[in-house]
């Protein structure tokens, strides 16, 4: 068990006050439970985003998969040591491309006619 | 200086590859990208890049992009790598195109693996990857 000291600006500290004492009233011990738990939720939240990487490209033919990698260069060169051809594979992803997405605003409306 | 503001755009220089077909873009040197935080895609490339790359010659899917008007036009795309040489990393992602577009864009499905700083105070843009803490 570590004692860290620690700065806040005036409005965290007062909404992380609030909190304790609403979660915990006047007991001891409250301030760390909600410091740690904010703390472990956050890890978590870093950790998801650093294994977001974790993608399996998979290259299709006709439906079925004849080769499948954690990167698209690992991919080619499976593709490669098989002599399998790429020309008409299909590349897919276990992380699906959403079929609607903002294009931002570099894109000249003038494009838009669907 | 692989990431700076031309005019007022923050830009990346990257390099685009196609590993399947074993191309890449530019040949030789960096391709400058736009930074652009309302693209919800990887990265959109002119048609004739497309090309170069081989990417047509692999199976295409199609999205619909939401335009800033709320029209929507079609997009054709696959999977491919983008190299960004001042991180010495690349990222894999969907890499569409659309008819007309004459610039590269780099979209949040990118740079959600970044850690960006833009400073418009003076002038300047810090990148690195979300693994470096």
């Amino acid at each position: 068990m570590g004692t860290i000291t620690i700065s806040l600006s005036n409005g965290v500290e007062k909404k992380l006050r609030n909190i304790v004492k609403h979660l915990y009233g006047s007991s001891k011990g409250g301030m760390s439970k909600v410091i740690e738990d904010a703390l472990t939720n956050y890890f978590v939240i870093l950790e998801r985003s650093i294994n977001e990487d974790k993608t399996i490209f998979k290259a299709l033919r006709e439906g079925n998969i004849v080769a499948e990698a954690n990167t698209l260069e690992e991919l080619a060169s499976i593709l490669k040591s098989k002599g399998i051809e790429p020309r008409g594979l299909r590349i897919v992803s276990t992380k699906p491309v959403k079929p609607v997405v903002h294009g931002g605003y570099r894109m000249r409306p003038t494009l838009g006619r669907t | 200086m692989n990431s700076y503001f031309l005019d007022d755009t923050p830009v990346l220089e990257i390099i685009i590859k196609n590993p399947m077909m074993n191309k890449v873009f530019p040949s030789e040197g960096t391709v400058i990208a736009i930074l652009d935080t309302g693209f919800e895609g990887f990265l959109l490339i002119p048609e004739n890049v497309f090309k170069q790359l081989s990417f047509d010659k692999l199976s295409l899917e199609q999205r619909q992009l939401i335009l800033a008007n709320s029209l929507s036009i079609q997009s054709t795309g696959t999977f491919g790598e983008v190299v960004v040489p001042s991180l010495k990393n690349q990222f894999d992602g969907f890499i569409e195109t659309i008819k007309g577009v004459e610039e590269i864009v780099v979209g949040t499905g990118l740079i959600e693996k970044l850690r960006l700083t833009l400073d418009y105070c003076t002038r300047r843009i810090e990148i690195k990857s979300c693994k470096e803490f």
